[in-house]
C-alpha cells in the first residue's frame, strides 16, 4: 500500500482535493503524543490499487509557529506513517506565497506532487497559468485541479501509484532566520511571474466587499446581524429535529417496556440504556446545524473578517481574535471548541481561551435553562425569550471579567500575536461544509457520548436498588442509594435554597448537564403514569407541589434564580474536563479550571439566593 | 523611518523593514509582508483596532503592535 500526506497552506482548497481523493471513507486517528486528530482516508476505489491519503493541518511553512502547524512537521516525519510521498496542495492565485512551502518540502528530500488548485477564481480571458513551465521550473509533476468537478485528481492518483519512493529518508527543515523566509518570498515572487499572468475578477469584488465588510462602523453592525441570525437559526432550525430526536428514545423506551414487561431487565434497557442515548443524541441536531453555520462563514472567507472584528475586544481581555473560532464552537459543546484553540499561537491566548470556553452557554445547558423558564414564564414566551438571552449574555460577562482579570494578575513570558491572512471570498461548497460540520459533530458524540450513557446506567442503578422489588416508586427511591447521598449532602446546597432531591439533580449533572432533567424526572418521580401529557409538562407540575419538610415549596424564584446561575457558571462535564487535561497537557490545569468554576458558581448562587430570599 | 501606523488608508508606501521578534516576523513575510514590496492600508479599524492591509495579491489583518514594526517609506 502506497501512503501520501497532503500539505498546504490554510485556505488551499487542500479539504475539498481530499474529499475527491478519499470520498467517505476516512478514519479519524488520534494523532500519538498529541491530541490532534488527523483524518486518513482510503483512496476512491475508481483510483485502482491501494492508497491512502492523510489530511494535515493547513500550514504555511515547515517553521512551526502553533500547536496544529507543529503537527504537520510531526506527521511529515513520523515513521509510523512511512510516507511514500506528498501531494502540496498549491493555491493558483497565492502561488508566489506559497511557493516557498513546497520548495521546503522539496528541499527536505520527499517525493512531491503538486495540486494546482482554484483555478475557477481566475479570470478566464486575463489570466494564464502554465503548469507546463511550472513543472519545468521546480522539476516537479504539477497536476491543475478542478474543484468544482474534480478533474485533474484522476490523472495525479495514476501518476502517484506509477511513482517510486526515495530511498533516502527526508531530513527536517533547516533553522530559518526572518531574513531567510523573506528570501523564499523573493524567490518565490519570481517564479510565479515567469509561469503565471493573472487578473482575480475574485480579488476585485474582494477588496469591494471588505470595504462594507470591515467598515469601521457597518462591519461591526452587520457583524451584529450575521451573529444573531447564526444563533436563532439554530433554534428554529434544530428544534423540530430535536424533538424527533427526543420521541424517537421515548418511543423505544415505551416500546421495550410494552415488548417485555416490567421486569427488572427490561427496565434497564428501557429506563437506563436507551433514555441514556437519547441523552447524548438529542443535541446531535443543534450541534450539527450550529458548526454548519460556522463552516459555512468560514469557507465564504468571513470568519477571518469576524475574527479580525474582535480581536480588539478580545485583545483587552488578554485574548486574541483568534480566539473567535473557538469561543463560537463553545456555543455548540466545549469539547470540539477547545480542539479548535490549537490554532492560536500564543500560550497565554491559548490557557485563558481554554479557561473560559465553558463559560459559554453549550448545548447541555439548554434543556435546563428550558425547564425553568417553562416553569417561570408558562404563557410567556418573549418574557422566556428574554431570560434565555441573559442567561447567553450572563455566560459571555463572567468569561469576559474572568479573563480580563486573569490576564492582568498572571504572567506569561511571552505576547500573542494577531496576524492573520483574510482569503478571498468565494462560494461555500456544500459537501465540503457538510464534511466538515459532521467532523466536528463527531467529536461530540465520540468523546461525551460514552460518559453520559455510563452515568445515566450508574444513575438508573442507584435509583432503582436496593429495594428494586418495591411496586411503588416514590418508596423504592425513598430508600434508594441515591436518596441516602442525597440526605448527606444536603447541608451543602442549603444556603442555595435548595432541597437535596435538587442536589442530586446537581451532583448528577457533573456527568453532563443535561442529566439533571432526567435526575429531576427520576427523584420526583415523574414518568410512570403513562398519561399524554408530555415528560416536561409532568416534570414541572411536579415541581410546583415539591415541598421542603416543612411545607415551603422548594421551586420558587429565589432558588430557581441560584440554580441558574450555577448552571450559567459551572463546569459541569467530564468531557470537557478530559479534554481540557489531555489539550493542555496538564491535569493541574483541567482540575484548576474544574474547582475554579465549580467555587465560583456556587458562591455566586449563594449570593443571588441571599439578595433574592 | 516610519511604521505603518503613520499610514494613511488607502495611500500606497513601500515595505523597507520588517522588525521584531523572529515568530512574528516570520509569519508577516510568510504573508507576503517583505520589504521592497508595496503595502496599501484598506480600513482601520475603530478604537486601534486591527489594520487590513494589502500587499499584491493578498489582504492580511494585523494588530497595531505588528503594524508598528513594518517599517514604511512613501511612494511618491
Amino acid at each position: 500500500m502506497k501512503r501520501f500526506a497532503l500539505v498546504g497552506s490554510p485556505n488551499s482548497g487542500k479539504s475539498t482535493l481530499f474529499n475527491w481523493l478519499t470520498g467517505r471513507k476516512q478514519k479519524v486517528v488520534n494523532y500519538p503524543g498529541s491530541t490532534v486528530d488527523i483524518a486518513v482516508g482510503s483512496g476512491l476505489s475508481i483510483y485502482g490499487a491501494d492508497i491512502e491519503f492523510i489530511d494535515t493541518p493547513g500550514t504555511y511553512s515547515l517553521y512551526p509557529k502553533s500547536q496544529d502547524e507543529e503537527i504537520t512537521l510531526q506527521a511529515l516525519f513520523d515513521e509510523k506513517w512511512n510516507l511514500d510521498g506528498v501531494i502540496a496542495v498549491l493555491d493558483s492565485t497565492q502561488m508566489a506565497r506559497q511557493l516557498p512551502l513546497v520548495k521546503q518540502l522539496k528541499d527536505c528530500g520527499f517525493n512531491v506532487f503538486i495540486a494546482l488548485t482554484m483555478f475557477d477564481l481566475h479570470t478566464k480571458d486575463q489570466s494564464v497559468v502554465r503548469a507546463d513551465l511550472l513543472e519545468k521550473e521546480l522539476g516537479l509533476p504539477v497536476f491543475p485541479i478542478d474543484g468544482i468537478l474534480g478533474g485533474g485528481v484522476k490523472s495525479l492518483v495514476s501518476a502517484i501509484l506509477k511513482s517510486q519512493k526515495n530511498s533516502n529518508r527526508p531530513v527536517h527543515p533547516k533553522v530559518v532566520t526572518a531574513k531567510d523566509v523573506q528570501n523564499e518570498q523573493v524567490r518565490g515572487q519570481e517564479l510565479a511571474d515567469r509561469v503565471a499572468k493573472s487578473r482575480l475578477s475574485a480579488h476585485e469584488w474582494t477588496e469591494k466587499l471588505d470595504q462594507i465588510l470591515l467598515h469601521p462602523l457597518m462591519g461591526g453592525l452587520i457583524f451584529f446581524v450575521v451573529m444573531t441570525l447564526l444563533f436563532s437559526s439554530i433554534y428554529w432550525m434544530a428544534a423540530p429535529l430535536m424533538d424527533f430526536v427526543d420521541g424517537f428514545f421515548a418511543d423505544s423506551a415505551d416500546w421495550v417496556l410494552s415488548q417485555f414487561g416490567n421486569g427488572l431487565f427490561s427496565k434497564f434497557i428501557s429506563e437506563g440504556v436507551i433514555v441514556g442515548m437519547g441523552a447524548v443524541f438529542v443535541f446531535v441536531p443543534q450541534i450539527f446545524i450550529l458548526f454548519v453555520g460556522i463552516s459555512a462563514l468560514e469557507d465564504s472567507g468571513y470568519l477571518a473578517r469576524a475574527a479580525t472584528i474582535v480581536d480588539k475586544p478580545l485583545s483587552l481581555l488578554g485574548l486574541n481574535g483568534k480566539a473567535f473560532v473557538p469561543l463560537l464552537s463553545g456555543f455548540a459543546c466545549a469539547v470540539p471548541a477547545m480542539m479548535a484553540a490549537r490554532s492560536m499561537n500564543s500560550k497565554k491566548e491559548k490557557w485563558l481561551t481554554m479557561l473560559v470556553i465553558p463559560f459559554m452557554t453549550c448545548s447541555a445547558r439548554l434543556p435546563v435553562y428550558a425547564l425553568f423558564i417553562s416553569f417561570l414564564f408558562v404563557h410567556e414566551p418573549l418574557k422566556g425569550g428574554v431570560l434565555m438571552a441573559a442567561l447567553y449574555l450572563g455566560g459571555i460577562i463572567v468569561a469576559a471579567v474572568v479573563a480580563g482579570l486573569l490576564a492582568r494578575i498572571i504572567k506569561f513570558e511571552r505576547k500573542g500575536f494577531f496576524v492573520m491572512e483574510l482569503p478571498l471570498y468565494r462560494q461555500p461548497k456544500l459537501k465540503s461544509v457538510l464534511k466538515n460540520s459532521l467532523f466536528r459533530s463527531r467529536a461530540y458524540i465520540v468523546k461525551t457520548g460514552p460518559v453520559i450513557l455510563t452515568l445515566s446506567i450508574v444513575l438508573w442503578c442507584l435509583s432503582t436498588f436496593p429495594n428494586y422489588q418495591e411496586m411503588d416508586t416514590h418508596k423504592r427511591l425513598e430508600s434508594s442509594y441515591i436518596a441516602k447521598v442525597g440526605q448527606v449532602i444536603e447541608p451543602v446546597f442549603e444556603p442555595m435554597g435548595v432541597d437535596w432531591r435538587v442536589g442530586i439533580g446537581l451532583m448528577t449533572a457533573f456527568a453532563a448537564r443535561e442529566v439533571f432533567v432526567s435526575s429531576m424526572a427520576v427523584v420526583l418521580n415523574v414518568g410512570d403514569d403513562g398519561d399524554e401529557e408530555s415528560l416536561r409538562g409532568q416534570l414541572i407540575s411536579q415541581m410546583r407541589q415539591t415541598k421542603f419538610p416543612d411545607g415551603r415549596p422548594v421551586f420558587t424564584t429565589a432558588s430557581i434564580a441560584s440554580i441558574l446561575v450555577f448552571f450559567m457558571v459551572a463546569l459541569q462535564c467530564i468531557s470537557t474536563s478530559s479534554i481540557a487535561w489531555r489539550e493542555m497537557a496538564s491535569a493541574r490545569f483541567a482540575l484548576g479550571q474544574l474547582l475554579f468554576m465549580n467555587v465560583l458558581a456556587y458562591v455566586m448562587s449563594v449570593i443571588i439566593h441571599r439578595i433574592l430570599v | 523611518m516610519n511604521s505603518l501606523i503613520d499610514a494613511k488608508v488607502g495611500q500606497s508606501y513601500f515595505i523597507q523593514d520588517v522588525l521584531g521578534d523572529p515568530g512574528v516576523s516570520e509569519r508577516i513575510a510568510e504573508l507576503g509582508i517583505i520589504p521592497g514590496r508595496e503595502i496599501i492600508i484598506q480600513q482601520k479599524l475603530p478604537f486601534h483596532g486591527p489594520y487590513i492591509v494589502k500587499v499584491r495579491s493578498t489582504f492580511v489583518s494585523l494588530r497595531r503592535e505588528e503594524a508598528a514594526i513594518i517599517m514604511i517609506r512613501g511612494n511618491e
